[in-house]
C-alpha cells in the first residue's frame, strides 16, 4: 500500500501534470520538511573596515520557522551583517552560531543566499547554471535537475531553461536567483532585496513562496526596503543604524511599542458637536465620514473611551490605529 | 573533492562547448599553417624575378662563364649576335662593363643600373669575378701552376655528427629541428599565454560579480581556484590532443607524398620521427608552464578590482612569457648556448626554452631536471595563488599594493 502511496505522489508530482494543484502535492521533493531545528544566535560583534566601523555590538536572534526583517537605511550596516553571517566577512569579535555551534564549512552549505545584486554566470544557460549551484550544495545530479524543471515549472519560467542568464528580464533573473537559493532546501535562507526587479503580482509570487518556506520550519532573514513586504511576512525585526542595532522584536510588539493611542472611529454624530474632545481624549473629523480619536492619557483603559464616545457618536467601526513599519523605522532613525 | 570534480566539469564544459571553441580549434591550424607557408610562397615569387644583367666588354665569355657558375642571378653576355636579335626594349637589372683585362685593372669593372640592386648580387659579382681575374691572371703568368691549381681545386662539405645513432643524416636534421623546435616553442607560448588568460579573466568576472558569494556558501575558495585551473588545462589539453592528431595525420600523409619540396619533406619525416617524445614533452612542459603562470594570473585577478588597472601585476608577469618566446627562438638555432642552458632551468622560462632544446635532442636528465624544478616552482606559486584568492576574492573595493601581495608571500 506504501508503495502505492508513493507511486500516487510521484505521479501527481509529475512537472506536465497538476498544475492547478496545491504546492504540497506538486512538489514532493522540496516540500519535505526540515526536521533539524534551526537556531541562528549573533551576540556581540563587532566589525570595522579601515577607517569606517561597519558594526558595533550587534546580536540578533532567528528561531526555526521566523521571518526576521532586517531593516535600515543606506550604508547601515545591513549587507555587512548579512556577510557576516554567511562567513563571507570575517567579523573582529562576537559570535555567530547556527544550531548553538559556530558555522562552519558544512553547516554553511545548508544556509541559501540570495544576494542584492545577480550572483549569476551570465554567460551560462539557466537550467545548468541551476544545476550546477545545486550540486554544489550536495544534492546529486539527477535530484538537481528533476528540482531545477520543477521550481521553473512552478515559476512558470520552464521556457528560459536553454536560455543564457543574461538573455533573460531582471525579474527573471531575480527568480532563476531564487531558485538557485532554496533549491537545495535550506536551513536557513538569507535574502537580500528579493523584491528587486519585480511588478506585483511577481512579488505575491516571491511572498507566498516565503512563507511556504517558513512553514516548513525554514528560519528566513529578509533585508529589504519594502515595508509593506515587512508587515506582511517577517515576525520580527531588527532595525540596524549607523552600525548599532536600534531596535529588536517581533513586529506586533513593536506596532504595539511605537503606537499613540489614536484610534479611527466610523459613525454619526448624536448631537451638535461644539467641542472635539470628551473627558479622556480630543477627535477630529477626518472628512471622508470618519474620525480620529486621541486619547489625553495613554493609560486611560479603552472601555472608559468608548463609552464616553458613544454618548456623541453612534459608532458603526472603532479600531486603534497601529504605526505603520514605515512610520517606526523614521521615528527610530529620526528620534526628533 | 567531489566539489573540485563539479567544478573542473563545469569549467572544462562550459569553455569546450561554445562555437568560438570549436572555431579556434579548427581554424588556428590553417592559420599557422597559412603563416608558415605564405611568406615563403611570396619568396618564391620574388624568386621568380630574378635579377639580370647584361656584361660589355666581356669578349670571349669567360667572365660570363665564371658569373653564371652557381648562380641565382642571370647575366647574359651582350654579344653582337644578342643585340641584333634581342629587342631593344628588354629590360635589365644592371649593365657591367668589363675593362680590356680586367685582371690588370681591376677597379676598372663598372656595374651601372637604374634600380637598387640586392647586396647579395653585388657580392656575387665581386667574388667571382676577383676570382676569375686571379684565375686569369695566374693563367697568363704560368699556365702549367694555373692547371695545376684548377685540378687541385676540392670542395668539402663537412657532414655534421651527433652521437652515432644520428650519424647518418643529422646534418639535415639539426635544421629540421631548429625549425621544429621553433614551432613547438611558439606554439607553447600560444597555450600557456592564451589559457593563463583565460583563468586571470575569469577570476576577475567572478569577482566583479556577486556569483563568488553564492559558490563560497557551498566551496572552499580555494578549491574553486584549483577546479578553475585544472578544467582551463584539460580545455587547453583537449585543443592539443586535436592537433596533435591533426598533426600526425598530416605529418603521415605528407611525408609520403614526394611532391613537396626536399626541405618540407626532410621536415616532415624529422616531425614524423620525433612526433611521440616532442608531443610529450610538449604535454608535461604544457602543463608545467601553464600552473606556474595560471596560479600567477589566477593570483592578478583575485587582486584586480573591477574597473580598476591590473597592469600594474599583469606586466611583471608577461614579460618573462614574453622573454621566453625570443630566448626560445634563439634557443632552436643554439640549443647549447649559455643562454640557453640558463634559461632552460629557470622555471619561468624553461618551459618554452627546454622545449626548444629538447627537440634538439638533448640527454633526457637535463629535461626531467628541468621538469622538477618546474613542478616545485608550480606547487610554491600554487599555494601562494591559494592564500592570496583565499583572502582577497570576496573583498571588493579594495585596492592591492605590492606590499599586500608581499604580505602574502611571507605568511
Amino acid at each position: 500500500m506504501a508503495i502505492v502511496v508513493i507511486s500516487l505522489v510521484d505521479f501527481i508530482g509529475h512537472p506536465k501534470m497538476g498544475q492547478d494543484l496545491p504546492p504540497f502535492h506538486f512538489f514532493p521533493y522540496f516540500c519535505k520538511k526540515n526536521t533539524a531545528e534551526m537556531e541562528l544566535t549573533v551576540s556581540h560583534i563587532y566589525k570595522s573596515y579601515k577607517g569606517k566601523v561597519a558594526l558595533i555590538d550587534v546580536s540578533i536572534q532567528l528561531r526555526e520557522g521566523a521571518i526576521l526583517g532586517l531593516l535600515g537605511p543606506n550604508g547601515a550596516g545591513k549587507t555587512t551583517l548579512l556577510r557576516s553571517i554567511t562567513g563571507i566577512t570575517q567579523v573582529d569579535s562576537g559570535e555567530i552560531l547556527l544550531d548553538k555551534v559556530p558555522i562552519d564549512e558544512k553547516s554553511r552549505r545548508g544556509i541559501g543566499y540570495l544576494p542584492e545584486e545577480r550572483g549569476l554566470y551570465p554567460d551560462m544557460k539557466v537550467g545548468e547554471q541551476l544545476v550546477y549551484l545545486a550540486q554544489l550544495k550536495g544534492m546529486t545530479r539527477n535530484k538537481a535537475k528533476e528540482a531545477v524543471r520543477e521550481w521553473l515549472q512552478k515559476f512558470q519560467i520552464l521556457n528560459t531553461i536553454e536560455k543564457k542568464t543574461h538573455e533573460l528580464s531582471k525579474g527573471m533573473q531575480q527568480k532563476v536567483q531564487f531558485i538557485a537559493a532554496v533549491i537545495h532546501s535550506p536551513q536557513l535562507l538569507i535574502l537580500d532585496e528579493p523584491f528587486s526587479g519585480f511588478d506585483p503580482i511577481n512579488t505575491e509570487v516571491i511572498k507566498n513562496e516565503i512563507l511556504r518556506l517558513k512553514g516548513e520550519g525554514v528560519g528566513i532573514i529578509l533585508s529589504t526596503h519594502n515595508m509593506t513586504s515587512v508587515e506582511e511576512l517577517c515576525d520580527e525585526v531588527a532595525l540596524i543604524n549607523q552600525a548599532h542595532i536600534v531596535l529588536n522584536g517581533p513586529t506586533e510588539e513593536l506596532r504595539e511599542r511605537y503606537k499613540c493611542g489614536e484610534f479611527r472611529l466610523s459613525g454619526f454624530a448624536n448631537k451638535t458637536i461644539k467641542v472635539n474632545e470628551t473627558p479622556s481624549s480630543y477627535f477630529r473629523a477626518k472628512g471622508d465620514g470618519s474620525w480620529i480619536v486621541t486619547k489625553k492619557e495613554k493609560t486611560t483603559d479603552n472601555n472608559t473611551l468608548l463609552k464616553e464616545l458613544m454618548e456623541l457618536f453612534s459608532i458603526t467601526a472603532f479600531e486603534e490605529i497601529k504605526p505603520s513599519m514605515n512610520e517606526i523605522f523614521l521615528k527610530a532613525v529620526n528620534p526628533q | 573533492m567531489n566539489d573540485l570534480l563539479i567544478i573542473i566539469e563545469r569549467e572544462y564544459l562550459n569553455r569546450v562547448r561554445r562555437k568560438s571553441f570549436l572555431l579556434m580549434t579548427l581554424l588556428t591550424p590553417i592559420f599557422l599553417f597559412a603563416a608558415a607557408i605564405i611568406p615563403s610562397l611570396l619568396m618564391d615569387e620574388a624568386v621568380g624575378e630574378k635579377e639580370s644583367v647584361l656584361l660589355f666588354g666581356d669578349k670571349e665569355g669567360y667572365y660570363t662563364q665564371a658569373l653564371q657558375r652557381n648562380s641565382d642571378f642571370i647575366f647574359v653576355e651582350a654579344t653582337d649576335q644578342y643585340l641584333e636579335e634581342t629587342p631593344p626594349d628588354k629590360e635589365f637589372s644592371a649593365m657591367l662593363y668589363l675593362p680590356e683585362q680586367l685582371e690588370e685593372s681591376p677597379n676598372m669593372a663598372m656595374l651601372v643600373s637604374n634600380y637598387t640592386l640586392s647586396e647579395a648580387l653585388k657580392k656575387h659579382i665581386n667574388e667571382r669575378l676577383s676570382e676569375a681575374a686571379s684565375q686569369a691572371k695566374l693563367k697568363r703568368q704560368s699556365p702549367t701552376l694555373a692547371q695545376a691549381w684548377e685540378e687541385s681545386q676540392v670542395e668539402v662539405h663537412c657532414q655534421t655528427m651527433k652521437g652515432i645513432q644520428s650519424a647518418s643524416e643529422s646534418g639535415e636534421d639539426e635544421e629540421s629541428a631548429a625549425l621544429v623546435s621553433i614551432v613547438a616553442a611558439f606554439l607553447l607560448y600560444i597555450f600557456i599565454f592564451s589559457y593563463g588568460t583565460q583563468v586571470m579573466r575569469s577570476v576577475t568576472e567572478e569577482k566583479s560579480n556577486k556569483i563568488m558569494e553564492v559558490i563560497f556558501l557551498s566551496t572552499r575558495p580555494s578549491h574553486f581556484m584549483a577546479g578553475k585551473i585544472i578544467g582551463i588545462a584539460l580545455v587547453g589539453l583537449t585543443q592539443f590532443a586535436i592537433w596533435t592528431i591533426l598533426a600526425g595525420v598530416v605529418v603521415h600523409y605528407a611525408a609520403e607524398e614526394a611532391t613537396y619540396s626536399d626541405n618540407l619533406l626532410e621536415i616532415l619525416a624529422f616531425s614524423k620521427s620525433q612526433l611521440l617524445p616532442i608531443s610529450t614533452f610538449f604535454l608535461l612542459f604544457f602543463l608545467g608552464g601553464y600552473l606556474l603562470y595560471a596560479s600567477l594570473f589566477a593570483t592578478i585577478g583575485a587582486l584586480s578590482n573591477p574597473g580598476t588597472d591590473t597592469q600594474q601585476f599583469f606586466l611583471p608577469v608577461t614579460i618573462p612569457i614574453l622573454f621566453s618566446i625570443y630566448a626560445g627562438i634563439y634557443t632552436a638555432c643554439h640549443p647549447n648556448s649559455d643562454l640557453a642552458l640558463w634559461c632552460s632551468y629557470i622555471p619561468f622560462t624553461s618551459p618554452i626554452v627546454m622545449l626548444a632544446r629538447v627537440c634538439h635532442g638533448i640527454s633526457l636528465m637535463e629535461a626531467v631536471l628541468s621538469l622538477a624544478i618546474l613542478i616545485a616552482t608550480d606547487w610554491l606559486l600554487f599555494r601562494l595563488a591559494g592564500k592570496v584568492y583565499r583572502t582577497t576574492i570576496l573583498l571588493r573595493g579594495k585596492k592591492f599594493t605590492y606590499r599586500d601581495l608581499w604580505n602574502f608571500c611571507k605568511q
